[in-house]
């Protein structure tokens, strides 16, 4: 590795820094909570990711007739993949699911992440108020704030919702506190 | 180079392989579509860096380019198959339609609306 030259110390440092940001964006899609979230990580990290490589097969090719088609598949990946993550955002905003955000305040009880998020926390819902209020930082806070004005607003008054719902934030305490 | 191709390669490999997570375990249809998304954009890099391991880079762009224009299109009729699968669903159940928040919907388990889901 020490008999590099100056074009391919640069062709390596552009490979990789774009397959450094090619794994936070793996990362990224395997950790972040929410469909939309995850859709940001995909999208912008493998984009940057992808020209970052291409660009340093470039440098490594030259100047021949494979750089151009190389630029080809640079200008097409750098079109076609904001394309196609915003096509799919898009699809799963109209077929309903929601946010992460904008289910917390006003959920209605209907969407699979946060029904299955209330299944699993629906175990710990006795301390649910307490630990709610306690919960560290803006989160919890937004959270309880967001619980008056739903209930006065729009008088939900369902059992098993309002359950799912203090579920869920006492699972997103819990894993603030540790 | 051979030696700096076939590490990067090979740590590519791993890289790709870390959304197939999201495929197997995803909530919805959705995350599956994005883990395969995902994965389907950095085989484009992993094709061209092959190329060049092989120093056959003039038929491996080829592939490189088919490849792309595959992954780009079967991404957008994913999209739009799913949009036109879920809203008949919707109208039927009154899933998550903007404005019912206040109707008593009924709560359907949620291992039936998994697989309803899939």
């Amino acid at each position: 590795m020490s008999d590099f030259s100056v074009i391919e110390w640069a062709a390596a440092a552009f490979i990789v820094l774009g397959i450094g940001f090619m794994l936070v964006g793996s990362i990224g899609v395997i950790r972040l909570p929410d469909f939309y979230s995850r859709t940001h990580a995909a999208s912008k990290t493998d984009t940057l990711g992808i020209l970052l490589v291409i660009v340093g097969l470039m440098i490594l090719e030259g100047f021949t007739i494979n750089m151009g088609k190389l630029a080809f598949v640079l200008i097409f990946v750098a079109l076609a993949n904001p394309i196609g993550s915003h096509a799919l955002a898009r699809a799963a905003m109209e077929s309903g699911l929601k946010p992460l955000l904008f289910r917390k305040e006003e959920w209605d009880g209907t969407s699979v992440i946060a029904d299955r998020e209330g299944a699993g926390a629906g175990l710990a819902s006795g301390a649910e108020l307490a630990s709610g209020a306690d919960a560290p930082g803006g989160e919890g806070a937004g959270s309880a704030s967001g619980d008056m004005p739903a209930k006065s607003r729009k008088g939900v008054t369902a059992g098993p919702k309002k359950q799912k719902k203090n579920g869920q934030t006492d699972d997103k305490s819990k894993g603030d506190s540790v | 180079m051979q030696t700096f191709l076939l590490v990067a390669v090979t740590i590519l490999m791993v890289v790709i392989v870390i959304p197939l997570v999201r495929v197997w375990r995803g909530p919805t249809v959705f995350d599956r579509l994005l883990g395969a998304n995902a994965m389907a954009t950095k085989t484009i890099v992993l094709i061209a860096m092959i190329g060049y391991f092989y120093d056959r880079i003039g038929m491996f762009i080829d592939i490189t380019l088919a490849y792309a224009a595959l992954g780009f299109i079967s991404s957008l009729a994913l999209a739009k198959y799913m949009t036109a699968e879920a809203q008949p669903e919707d109208a039927q159940q009154g899933v998550a339609q903007p404005g019912v928040a206040q109707h008593e919907t009924a709560q359907p388990d949620p291992a039936q609306k998994e697989e309803q889901d899939e």
